[in-house]
């Protein structure tokens, strides 16, 4: 039976293929800055903005570890965390990267550890 | 003392007697019970935390009286005060959170995979996946696979991380979804427990086929369902797992997702009652139309079927993979340029594979009562209750779909032997019907399996 298989086997198999593991990423919106389970300290790092270059859609972070630059790009998710003002945490764009805020990147895996695929950022005052 | 000694003196002679025993007691303390393992206090967890949020646990949608899942017909049995129904006696979230017709009526669930920005019109409606034999089906070479779409958890999309996204999306106390105000989310040391209590439920390991059946219908069954012209499901579920099969996948595929057309099927029971039901586009966002391949060892007494719970019969769900929708889904038609042709089973067939996945989850019925009962030989009054009437559950579920088929009338006459038995060990608490108990339970076996 499996040999009968074989031939076409690897057809689908290469057909098939799912795509990387991902998880269920718009519920990290409402997971407060540190506390993503098997993320936060693991594939992200955290740390205050230092610089914003939005022509190059790139974001520097000096956090325990060091400076880092990230990219930001059109598929990165960026939330507001407010649960410090005990508010909702919404979307955000760009422009809630400003120096002196404090973030948590995710990276987007340990191939492009230099793209952040989500960004959270904590809020400060109303937001 | 002799029989001459004052009276006073035999009392002074027993008090004395009576300190050196409560010195003796005070200076041993009793011996502390053990610590709870993580198991035991993902136990409790699971039943018990609400998380401060609306009153849900994860009980609340995975029953342990209902195979760790919830079908239609259990909801029907529920109170109007089960936490489940939060949107019929909570006025905060009577909106967007849950639809009660669909899930009185159908057993499906709002979920947000794909975002909480437009929660009226963004929202898929899904059944309540069996939390079972996870030990066997979430890895895959691509990491961890979880819920209907593989990608069901936060985090780092892991079993451990699962529960976080689940009190995020069903426990909270408004919709607003607030940390710390509408729930709280589990510790680090929650999140440990609850793994290991869920890894822990049901098989802990696949079934190596060919099983030595003796029903001719349940052998024929699995012969089909091994055959690449056949029933050709070995394919995604190697030995009748969750996982795909290393000869056609490649080694270590483990469980994958795949594009069945189950959402093109016509006449979908909960299209017909006038509620918004989105298309579910499955994996990520935006979707890719891919859901993860379940075990099927679990499946005869877990209906319905399907992400969307649109199927009510086992039979029904085999036969789905004979229709167009499946025939013209990426994966039906992967399926035939792989192997040069449909799955294509006449309705005897259809009834053999049947006959075959209810034999084997019957045997997994016959596995778990006969180890609950064990167990309960070995625990207190109290647990020994729960176990063994969890223990009835599972006879009542083997007894179920081998009934349902008429098959192996005489395996069923020895599980309502066991039943008894049960029922009777549980109201005298007594070893000795517990054992008869498990002795039925093998002659049930006996009659389904050649001994191995």
């Amino acid at each position: 039976m499996k040999n009968a298989l074989s031939g076409t086997a690897m057809l689908l198999a290469l057909l098939c293929w799912a795509p990387s593991a991902f998880g269920q990423k718009l519920t990290e919106r409402y997971i407060p800055v540190g506390e993503s389970p098997g993320i936060s300290g693991k594939y992200s790092y955290q740390g205050e903005i230092k610089a914003v270059d939005t022509e190059n859609r790139t974001l520097t972070v000096e956090g325990p570890e060091g400076r880092r630059t990230i990219k930001v790009t059109d598929r990165t998710n960026i939330w507001l965390d407010r649960s410090q003002q005990r508010q909702t945490n919404i979307s955000g764009t760009m422009a809630d990267l400003q120096p002196g805020r404090r973030v948590e990147v995710k990276y987007v895996d340990y191939k492009t550890p230099d793209t952040a695929d989500w960004i959270k950022v904590v809020a400060t005052g109303s937001g | 003392m002799n029989r001459n000694t004052p009276i006073s003196m035999k009392l002074a002679g027993s008090a004395a007697g009576l300190l050196v025993c409560v010195v003796a007691v005070t200076a041993c303390p009793p011996t502390p019970p053990p610590e709870p393992t993580p198991v035991e206090r993902g136990r409790e967890i699971f039943f018990n935390e609400t998380f401060n949020g609306n009153g849900r646990t994860c009980a609340t949608c995975h029953r342990e009286e209902d195979n760790f899942g919830l079908s239609p017909a259990f909801i029907a049995t529920l109170p109007p005060s089960d936490p489940l129904f939060v949107a019929e006696t909570n006025p905060d979230l009577a909106e967007n959170f849950e639809n009660p017709r669909l899930m009185r009526g159908f057993g499906l669930i709002v979920e947000n995979q794909d975002g909480f920005d437009d929660l009226e019109n963004n929202f898929n409606m899904r059944g309540i996946p069996h939390t079972l034999a996870l030990r066997t089906s979430v890895d895959s070479r691509d990491g961890p696979q979880t819920g209907w779409s593989g990608d069901g958890s936060p985090g780092d999309g892991s079993v451990r991380a699962f529960s976080t996204g689940a009190v995020i999306q069903h426990y909270p106390l408004t919709t607003n979804r607030i940390p710390g105000v509408d729930f709280r989310l589990p510790t680090d040391q929650e999140l440990d427990d609850l793994e290991a209590f869920m890894l822990s439920l049901g098989r802990q390991e696949d079934l190596q086929l060919p099983l030595p059946l003796k029903g001719a219908a349940a052998r024929r069954g699995q012969e089909l369902f091994n055959d690449v012209n056949g029933g050709k499901c070995f394919g995604c579920h190697n030995n009748a797992g969750a996982n795909a099969n290393p000869g056609v996948f490649g080694e270590g595929a483990g469980n994958l997702n795949f594009n069945t057309g189950v959402e093109d099927l016509p006449d979908q029971p909960q299209d017909g009652i006038g509620e918004k039901v989105p298309p579910d586009d499955g994996r990520g966002t935006p979707g890719n139309g891919e859901f993860n391949t379940p075990p099927l060892v679990e499946a005869a007494d877990t209906p319905p079927f399907f992400h969307n719970n649109s199927v009510a019969t086992l039979e029904g769900a085999i036969a789905f993979y004979n229709g167009d929708s499946f025939r013209n889904s990426p994966a039906g038609q992967l399926l035939r340029s792989a192997t040069g042709s449909d799955i294509n089973l006449d309705a005897t067939q259809v009834e053999a594979v049947g006959a075959f996945m209810r034999v084997i989850n019957a045997l997994e019925n016959i596995r778990t009562s006969t180890a609950l009962l064990n167990r309960a030989l070995e625990t207190d009054r109290q647990k020994d209750y729960d176990r063994l009437r969890f223990a009835n559950e599972e006879t009542d579920d083997a007894i179920m779909v081998l009934s349902d088929a008429g098959l192996h009338f005489e395996a069923v006459r020895h599980l309502r032997e066991a039943r008894n038995l049960t029922r009777r060990a549980a109201d005298n608490a007594s070893p000795g019907t517990a054992r008869d108990a498990i002795a039925a339970l093998q002659r049930a076996r006996n009659e389904l399996i050649e001994s191995q």
